[in-house]
């Protein structure tokens, strides 16, 4: 009766049973092998000293009745010695909707299948709710009792997060009937991973962007020409305005020298800055997305209104020269965008689980941008090298705007302190001249830059 | 007991039954065998004590079945200030001191950059200001930076704080933060920066 | 929004024990009313230690149980009445222990019925079966009992008990 813990496998399985199964282990997203582990759990331990309390009663007491009952403590404890946690052969399914859109309520239906032929009394599951998923109502918990063939079903609801989410094993754990022994076992079950991709970029509402970005007001010099340029307006001519530019037609009426002004050169070119370090990777609960995260819905979001607007964008990414898209505008533009910020890994939420310390190297986004590229930085703030770094940016001639995703909260003293250090990053680049919006973690980002343009304008 | 010897007993234990019920049902039998009433104490007394050990092993004993992680919960991604936290509680043991160091250099800077802003001092100033404890009216917060002795705090403190949950160094960090925080605040709606 | 996991035992192991902590201790105090004094601290350890999640607890409430069943035995209350006594608070103790184990797993909010009700079942007939076999032994035999046949299967009865003692757990 004496046991250790030995790890088991699985008995050869019928055909349908988990994938990479090459001797009855199972393998999970991160590639990691499982084994079944038997346990004894040692409920019914001690349960024959009721059989000797009976015989010392009985004995006393000169009395049958005590005797007989401390017969239970030998019955019980054949019981448990012989309990066993049965061989189980059990199949996963998973049912819920397609392609929802991020922030989507989806619910998970989980059917839970005895495939194999013994009766399974006792059997405990625990989903593997994909890790950067947050489980918003119901439980991905059951117990239950199968008879062979028998199925049992539950569900759960997730909220959707951008990128690819794989199901991990679950964890199920069957006993005899005794309980006294324990077979935890992993089931991968045949599902898709579910995927969340925003279909297409969020329609532009009127962020009024435009107190964030000053038309440019020089001018590049260069040699214009072929399609795509959109006149303008006329405005008097300056020395310097190239002779191509003059509006001879007006000069040849009235004798006035006026300069014509291109669409292209009033666009504002803007880049959009995701920070996307590691340290920028946090939330303010356990049940939140993340800052990153955070940002990124911002910066499609601003994307879609600066475009709509007429303005040049690009993106770029904080800490690395990889994720780069040239301003530049029309349809193609947005698709490339959109194809961007789909699968552009390190704009993912999978990231999170290989992220590497990217040294933030400003020189070199500084030769990717387009001279005078004007620049907003979306970022929670909470740490101090990206505001030395924004400052940088913003000293060597890009306007800088930052808007930063407040993940802080004051709910711990470390929390509180976490918030405060944040308020004073904040404070010490709107005193370097910069213009910071804070965006509560809650609120939609028309808000918070409406709130922020009162202040700008007050 | 090891196996061989359970066996042993248990083999003997089932003789022994068998004997105990043939003398049940035939009584010619049991007169062959002369039993005390003496025994009969002793063998109760063995079954009382036994039984105590048993039962005094079962309430030592762990049960022993597997644990369940959360999948519920996002996993890896911190809580901003989660560091704090952890060197606080560090700090409250005795024996680390890494902990203790974290907590005061950060609470440091965000308390001298706080008295900066907020009362138009020098950065000079601003130490001057914490180490004099001049900078609030609550003396726990003020002493996590001038260094007034602990035995210098009424006793009805030091008692709350010896029986509670907090130690006193978490105590005089957390009145610390709420007191900067509320420094902070105070006049977020008044300036405009 | 909590998200945390709520793993206070689960509500139908909990009713179910309690009931039949009850049922148990009214049985016996009914016969015997000094069993009382035992069997009413039980449920109250039980009832404490499945509010707690503690399995200690539950354990010594089913322990004072059991005994309220031998004190019984020892008065007025007749071989029946305490081997029915004694079946119930051990059904009782094994229910509530599984549903603190549950509740630890499983959690409070999972659906658990099923589960809970066939590892009872498996309890109760063991429990029910021992009762009435026990009871038909006894009350099958006339005549006297000569005390060294009592004296024999005691001692069988340690030896077995302590053969067949279980160990702890193994490490997980």
């Amino acid at each position: 009766m004496s046991e250790q813990r030995r790890a088991e496998t699985t008995g050869e399985p019928e055909p349908n049973a988990e994938p990479d199964d090459a001797d009855g282990a199972t393998v999970d997203s991160a590639g990691r092998l499982h084994e079944d582990v038997l346990r004894r759990t040692g409920r019914w331990t001690g349960v024959s000293a009721l059989a000797l309390f009976g015989v010392a009663f009985g004995v006393f007491s000169q009395n049958p009745a005590p005797f007989l009952a401390g017969v239970f403590g030998v019955t019980f404890a054949a019981y448990a010695g012989a309990g066993r946690a049965p061989d189980a052969h059990l199949d996963i399914e998973r049912e819920f909707e397609d392609r929802p859109d991020p922030g989507e309520e989806v619910e998970v239906t989980v059917a839970l299948e005895n495939g194999g032929e013994s009766s399974l009394p006792d059997v405990r599951i625990v989903d593997g709710v994909p890790g950067q998923l947050h489980v918003a109502a119901g439980t991905p918990r059951h117990a239950a009792s199968l008879d062979p063939g028998e199925r049992v079903t539950f569900s759960y609801t997730v909220v959707a997060e951008r990128g690819t989410h794989e199901f991990e094993p679950a964890q199920v754990l069957v006993r005899g009937f005794s309980g006294a022994a324990e077979r935890e076992t992993r089931v991968a079950g045949e599902s898709e991973p579910l995927v969340c991709t925003p279909g297409s970029l969020p329609p532009s509402t009127n962020l009024s962007l435009q107190p964030l970005t000053t038309p440019y007001a020089g001018r590049v010099e260069t040699d214009i020409g072929g399609d795509g340029l959109e006149f303008y307006a006329t405005r008097e001519y300056q020395p310097g305005d190239p002779l191509s530019r003059v509006d001879w037609n007006t000069r040849a009426r009235t004798g006035e020298l006026s300069t014509l002004e291109f669409r292209e050169e009033r666009a504002a070119s803007v880049v959009l800055l995701i920070d996307v370090r590691t340290e920028a990777w946090c939330r303010p609960d356990e049940s939140a997305t993340s800052a990153v995260e955070r940002s990124v819905e911002g910066a499609m979001q601003a994307f879609s209104s600066l475009i709509d607007a007429g303005d040049r964008v690009g993106i770029a990414a904080l800490g690395t020269t990889e994720c780069w898209l040239p301003p530049g505008s029309g349809g193609d533009h947005r698709t490339r965008a959109r194809e961007m910020f789909r699968t552009e890994p390190l704009l993912s939420p999978d990231s999170v689980d290989d992220l590497i310390e990217r040294p933030i190297s400003v020189a070199a986004l500084r030769h990717q941008l387009p001279s005078h590229a004007q620049i907003i930085l979306f970022s929670p703030l909470v740490d101090d090298l990206v505001v030395e770094q924004a400052k940088l940016l913003d000293a060597s001639g890009h306007l800088l705007t930052a808007v930063s995703p407040n993940p802080t909260t004051t709910a711990t003293t470390g929390e509180s302190v976490a918030r405060m250090e944040r308020d004073l990053r904040m404070a010490d680049l709107r005193r370097s001249g910069l213009r910071v919006v804070d965006w509560n973690w809650e609120e939609p980002l028309v808000t918070a830059i409406s709130r922020a343009g009162a202040r700008w304008s007050a | 007991m090891t196996t061989i010897e359970r066996r042993i007993a248990a083999g003997i234990g089932v003789l022994i039954t068998a004997l105990g019920v043939a003398t049940f049902l035939s009584p010619d039998l049991g007169a062959m065998f002369s039993a005390d009433e003496f025994l009969l104490t002793i063998v109760g007394i063995v079954a009382l004590v036994q039984g105590a050990r048993i039962a005094r092993d079962r309430w030592g004993s762990e049960l022993g079945y597997a644990r369940t992680g959360d999948p519920e919960l996002i996993k890896g991604i911190p809580t901003p200030g989660e560091g704090f936290d952890v060197a606080m509680q560090s700090a409250s043991s005795v024996h680390e001191i890494s902990g203790r160091d974290t907590v005061n250099d950060r609470l440091e800077a965000v308390g001298v950059t706080v008295l900066q802003r907020r009362c138009g001092c020098t950065e000079a100033e601003a130490r001057d200001r914490l180490t004099n404890g001049e900078w609030t009216d609550d003396p726990v917060a003020a002493s996590f930076f001038d260094g007034t002795p602990w035995s210098a705090f009424p006793l009805s403190l030091r008692l709350r704080v010896r029986l509670g949950q907090e130690s006193k160094f978490g105590l005089k960090a957390r009145r610390a933060v709420g007191e900067l925080e509320r420094l902070w605040t105070r006049s977020t709606e008044a300036t405009d920066e | 929004m909590s998200p945390a996991v709520d793993r206070r035992p689960t509500r139908p192991g909990t009713v179910i024990s309690l009931a039949v902590a009850v049922l148990a201790a009214t049985l016996l105090g009914v016969s015997m009313a000094p069993s009382i004094g035992l069997s009413l601290p039980g449920i109250v350890l039980l009832g404490a230690g499945l509010r707690y999640g503690c399995e200690r607890l539950v354990t010594g409430g089913g322990l004072a149980l059991f005994a309220g069943a031998l004190v019984a035995g020892i008065g007025a209350a007749g071989v029946g009445t305490v081997l029915i006594g004694g079946a119930l608070s051990v059904v009782s103790w094994d229910i509530a222990v599984n549903a603190i184990e549950l509740g630890e797993q499983v959690g409070r909010e999972a659906e658990t019925r099923s589960a809970e009700l066939s590892h009872a079942a498996g309890t109760v007939s063991v429990a029910f079966g021992t009762a009435v076999v026990a009871y038909a032994l006894y009350a099958g035999v006339d005549g006297g009992r000569p005390i060294v046949s009592v004296v024999l299967l005691t001692v069988a009865a340690v030896l077995l008990a302590s053969a067949l003692r279980l160990e702890s757990p193994s490490s997980t």
